[in-house]
Order: C-alpha cells, then structure tokens, then sequence
C-alpha cells in the first residue's frame, strides 16, 4: 500500500520528525499515513500547534510494510535513519515494535 | 603562525554575541525560517539530513595542536565525536544542536577559529598550497597573503551579497598544490628583482557547470592586489546574474562576456579605483602579519639528520615504503613534511575522531612545533618534521592507525559526505569510495598503479572535486536508484584538465566493477611502469577507454 506522511526537520536541534497523531514525532512508525500529497499538506494547514516547532515540512511518499511507512526514496530513508555508513548512529524508526527500514 | 591581535578578538567575539541573539530570537519565534536561515548560512551553520551542519573554515589549512584539541573537545561535548575534512580546507560538524551553537563557537573562538564566511554568498576560506613556507620550489610564501585577503574581505558590507559564493586560492609555488585553476580567483605568486608579482586568474570552478579558469592579469605587481581584486569584485558585483541561481556564479559572467571583456571592466574598475593608500596599508598590514610567519627549525646538523633517516630505511622496508610515498622534501636542509592520509580501506574520507585529533594533536607538538596542515585531498601534513624523527614519528603514527602508505595513490581517494548526509546529494559517495578503496587494496593494485587521483562527489555541485580527478565519479539519481557517472582524464595541478565522461549512468553494483577493470586495462597497457594513469589516457584517448570497458570480454 501506498501512501504519503509529513516530515519536517526540529528546530531545536535538526532532527527529522514525523507528524502522528499526537504531533512531531522522531520515529518514523508514529508517522500518520496520508492517502496523498494533497491531504498531507492539508493536514499541515489545519495544523493549530506545533507548526513553529519545525522548519522545511515536507510530504513524502512511502510504502506501507505491516503497517511501517517505508519512504520510496532512499534519501529519505537515510534521513529517517541515519547515514548508511554508520549504523551504529542509526535511529531505531520502531521502538519497541521491531519493525526495520531496509537501506 | 597568525595570531589574532586584540581587534580580531573583539570582532569574533561580537559576531558570536550577534548570531546567538540570533539564534535565541528565532527560538522565541520572533524571527521566521526564511530570515534565520540567511543569518545562519552567514555563520556556517547549514541543515542537513540530519541535523545542523556547522563548517568550520581553517585559514589556508594551517592548524595548531591546541585547535585540533578544541574540535575534539567539540565533536565530543556537542556532535557524534568526530569531525570531517573538507575538501576546502574545512572541517565540518554534522551533528550540531541548533541550541548548542552559542557554547561551541565560544569554544572555537578561544582558539581562534570562527565559522565567518563559512556559507552563504560570501567569500570563502582562502586555500592555499599545504606546503606553503616549506615547498622547495616555493617563491614566495602565500600564507601572508592569504591572511592579508582574509583580512581585507571578512565582512565587508561591499562584498557580503555577492551573486554567489566566492572561493580564491593562493599558491607561492612553481607547482599548483591548491588547484588554483578551479577557483573563481586564483592567484600564483612569485618573486623579481623588483618585489613579488602576482598572476590572477578568474573565472575558475566545478559544480554544475565546470570551467578552468582563464588568466587575467599574466603579471600584476603584487602590491596592487588588493585594489585588483577589489575591481574583480566590483564587476561582478555589478554585473554577475542574480536572477538564476545557475548563472550566478564568477565563472558563468566571465564566459558570456568573453576573458576580453571582462578583462576591460576590470582594468577600467581598477584605474578608476586606483588607491595608493590602500596599497601602502596593505604593505604595512603585510609586513606586520608576515612578522607571524617566521620558520621554526630544529637545531640540528643537517647530514647527521639525513644519514639517520637513510640508515632507518635501510632497517625497516616497512618505514622505507612510507617514506617513499609519505614523506616530502623540505626547504630546510634536515627537515621534512610528513603527509597524513587517515584512509585506511574502508575508511570513511575525511573523518577523524576525537581520539585521533587529540592524537595529532600530541604528534603535532612533539614533532612539528605543534602545527598541522590541511589539505583538498582531505589529507593532513606535520610540516615541520626533523629527518632523523621520521622514524620515531612514523612508529606512533602507526600505533594510531594513521601510517598509511597512500599519499597520491589511488587509496588516498577523496569524497564528499554524499546522499549520507547533504541535503543536496543524489547518490552516496562514502560507500563507494568505501568499497573502492577496499578492493584496490585486496587486488594489491595501488602500489602498481603509482600516482592516481579518484575523486568522488554525491551530485553536480562536486564538493568532492570529480571533473578533476584522474578517475572522477559522479552520483546521481536514475528513476529513483543511485547511478554514477565515470570520468576520465581530469586533473587538478599543473596540468589542469576536466574529465571526460565515459560511462554516463552505472548501477551501484557496476560502479566499483568498471573502475577496476579501467585500472587494469591500464596496467596491461601502459607503455612502462612510470607512464602515469593520466598520461596513459590522454595517450590513447577516451574512445579506447570506453571501449575496453564495454568490451565483452575482461581485458
């Protein structure tokens, strides 16, 4: 299944969010899945707080595997977790569910 | 070395203490993205894949130990504990705290290192030639100079919105170690009866479109620089399109008004703003700033220092091989400059951790009067060794990891942080140069394949300097897949040259593959052992190259 998310950069320090439910999230698995780039940039506008906690939003497509938005870019698969060619600095996109993004 | 006079100190500091009400009104929302991030590109500080980027120029590449101590402390407290090495004489820190950047910059500016014109469309580090002050073939020493221009350029309200960034090398040499051909302004010093002279050239530069730079001025004396560069940058500044962000740079005005042309306005800026007093202040500001720069040399007894080096060669092949390949010729008789390449095989280029810094650190005073070289290769130089502490210097060397035997070989490869980091990336360029280098050294090859450049960029703005690499590649994106275009036949010294592409679109998979059966082609084909990779493909042209490397059938 296909389908977009928001992701943006924090302010604060640079790190790549995931706009979920609940707001800015670090992990990729609390992304809220979108339809398409239309109703993800939709969600942004009717955003009332947390707007100003981000710069550079950005609606990225994925695929969803069991449920992980997977980005189809490699860019942004390596924004989501880290540089390739230092794992040992990669950010866990599922914590606690195991769930992986393959490079 | 240059050390900062009270002046310098003040202006540093009362640039952090802007930029960090900068930063804290943006943290407050009272100033929006858009506006920040000019402010913010102005100090260095990019954002990344990752996180923010802070850049960090070193003046012409020249370093102290109690610096590369700072950025230890740096990358520890404040990023991922290391740093990288540019190909511009920078180091950059990708993992910065927006929040952080206050505390680190204060930290940098104990140790006199700022991040000012950094970024941004600005004028940049001005590199120099890492063996600036010791090259035997040197004229003049270019590191007055450059810290002159430095001077002369940092925030001046005049040049602080260019078209687009602006980058300058200046070399005192007979030969070109700073590439000075692929600058917007590149300057050769040399020496007459009647002073020193400068030769300028213009219109220089990689990146989207690649162009050598053309001479301006064969012989300018050397006192007039800074009214003529001045003039250089008045006409761009006038001239230069700041309507289209490709069009934009020196290289681009210089190439559609014609070298002639753009020559007359020049000349015609420079009699119209000729400025004696300017001249006689950059005189004296020269001669004080050149008071900084005396050679340190040990005492010693040059032939005792010499017979102590040949005798430990002759001991160990091991320190032989590294002394071939390493260790230069110097200006002072029993001295030598020790070049350190931290690329092992499967090293990533360019990074250095905090323990190795902090190692250096330590080499740099026991061997080097505690200083340490940049290079555009992402290699770093202890450039004032004594000859009979070769040995000793290249044993902790060793013990650190450090002594590898590679300087100009085709392991000494470099490359830009790539799709791994860059926001701008199409394709990764670490893993490649990653897998390269590994490959070579498994095959054995890079002895055999004598003096070799590849260089490796992750998109077509070339940080990582491939249109100018012997062997150049380039990454892109083909419908979604990394892909990488080869190039062959490039050079960054005397000889400058842009490479010809080959292979426009490789796989990941292919790439590695195609580079080692050109090196074998090669190797099976050059004339005798000492015909360069270079001079072999320009001998038999790249039409044979890319044949042999679609050929059925592995050479």
């Amino acid at each position: 299944m296909k389908g977009w998310i928001l992701c943006a950069q924090r302010l604060v320090d640079g790190r790549p969010v995931y706009l979920g439910p609940a707001g800015w999230s670090e992990h990729l698995a609390a992304a809220e899945i979108a339809p398409s780039e239309e109703a993800c940039r939709a969600r942004l506008a009717r955003m009332t707080g947390g707007r100003e906690e981000v710069v550079d939003p950005v609606a990225i497509e994925v695929v969803v595997a069991q449920g992980l938005p997977v980005p189809r870019r490699l860019r942004e698969r390596i924004r989501a977790l880290g540089p390739s060619v230092h794992p040992e600095l990669w950010r866990d996109p599922d914590p606690g569910g195991g769930r992986r993004v393959p490079l | 070395m240059y050390r900062y006079d009270a002046f310098d100190r003040e202006l540093v500091r009362a640039r952090i203490r802007q930029f960090a009400d900068q930063i804290r009104r943006r943290l407050e929302g009272r100033l929006d993205e858009a506006t920040f991030r000019r402010l913010r590109l102005l100090n260095g500080l990019y954002l990344q894949l990752h996180g923010y980027m802070l850049r960090v120029p070193i003046p012409y590449g020249v370093m102290r130990a109690d610096q590369l101590r700072a950025l230890a402390e740096v990358a520890e407290r404040f990023d991922r504990g290391y740093v990288h090495l540019t190909t511009r004489q920078n180091v950059q820190f990708h993992w910065i705290r927006l929040v952080d950047v206050p505390a680190i910059l204060e930290r940098l500016a104990e140790v006199e290192l700022t991040p000012i014109q950094a970024c941004s469309n600005s004028i940049r580090n001005i590199t120099s030639d890492p063996f600036a002050g010791i090259a035997p073939d040197e004229e003049v020493d270019p590191r007055p100079w450059c810290e002159l221009l430095r001077q002369f350029l940092t925030l001046d309200p005049e040049f602080s919105f260019l078209p687009r960034k602006f980058k300058m090398a200046v070399i005192g040499a007979r030969r070109d170690r700073a590439m000075i051909r692929a600058h917007d302004v590149g300057i050769r010093l040399w020496r007459q009866e009647d002073g020193v002279r400068a030769e300028v050239v213009v219109g220089g530069g990689l990146g989207r479109t690649p162009m050598l730079g053309q001479v301006l001025r064969a012989d300018l004396p050397a006192a007039e620089l800074l009214p003529y560069l001045r003039a250089i940058l008045r006409t761009y500044n006038r001239h230069g399109r700041r309507d289209h962000l490709y069009k934009s740079r020196l290289k681009i005005l210089v190439h559609a008004l014609g070298i002639d042309r753009f020559r007359a306005e020049v000349e015609a800026e420079y009699e119209r703003g000729r400025d004696p007093e300017l001249v006689a202040l950059g005189q004296a500001e020269l001669a004080r700033i050149a008071a900084h720069f005396t050679a340190p040399s040990h005492p010693l007894e040059p032939a005792a220092e010499e017979h102590s080096l040949a005798a430990a060669r002759a001991r160990d092949p091991a320190l032989d091989r590294f002394v071939a390949t390493n260790v230069l010729r110097h200006r002072q008789p029993g001295h030598r400059a020790v070049v350190v390449t931290p690329k092992r095989p499967g090293a990533v280029p360019g990074d250095l951790t905090a323990a190795q810094l902090r190692q250096l650190a330590d080499l740099a005073e026991r061997f080097s009067f505690g200083e340490i070289r940049t290079t555009h290769a992402q290699d770093l130089v202890l450039p004032y060794v004594r000859a009979g502490a070769v040995a000793a210097l290249w044993r902790e060397l060793a013990a650190a990891g450090l002594a590898e035997v590679n300087h100009g070989r085709a392991t000494d490869l470099v490359a830009c942080p790539g799709l791994d980091y860059c926001s701008l990336a199409t394709a990764r360029s670490i893993p490649v140069a990653q897998e390269l280098a590994r490959e070579l050294a498994r095959a054995g090859l890079d002895e055999a394949l004598g003096e070799l450049t590849i260089r490796i960029s992750g998109c077509i703005n070339a940080c990582g300097h491939h249109h100018v690499g012997h062997i150049g590649i380039l990454g892109l994106e083909k419908r979604g897949a990394e892909a990488y275009q080869l190039m062959l036949g490039g050079s960054d010294a005397d000889d400058a040259s842009l490479g010809t592409v080959i292979a426009p679109a490789l796989a990941r998979r292919e790439i590695v593959p195609a580079v080692l059966r050109i090196l074998r082609f090669y190797l099976a084909r050059r004339h005798h052992a000492n015909e360069r990779f270079l001079d072999f493909v320009r001998r038999v042209g790249v039409r044979t190259l890319r044949e042999a490397l679609h050929a059925p059938a592995a050479t």
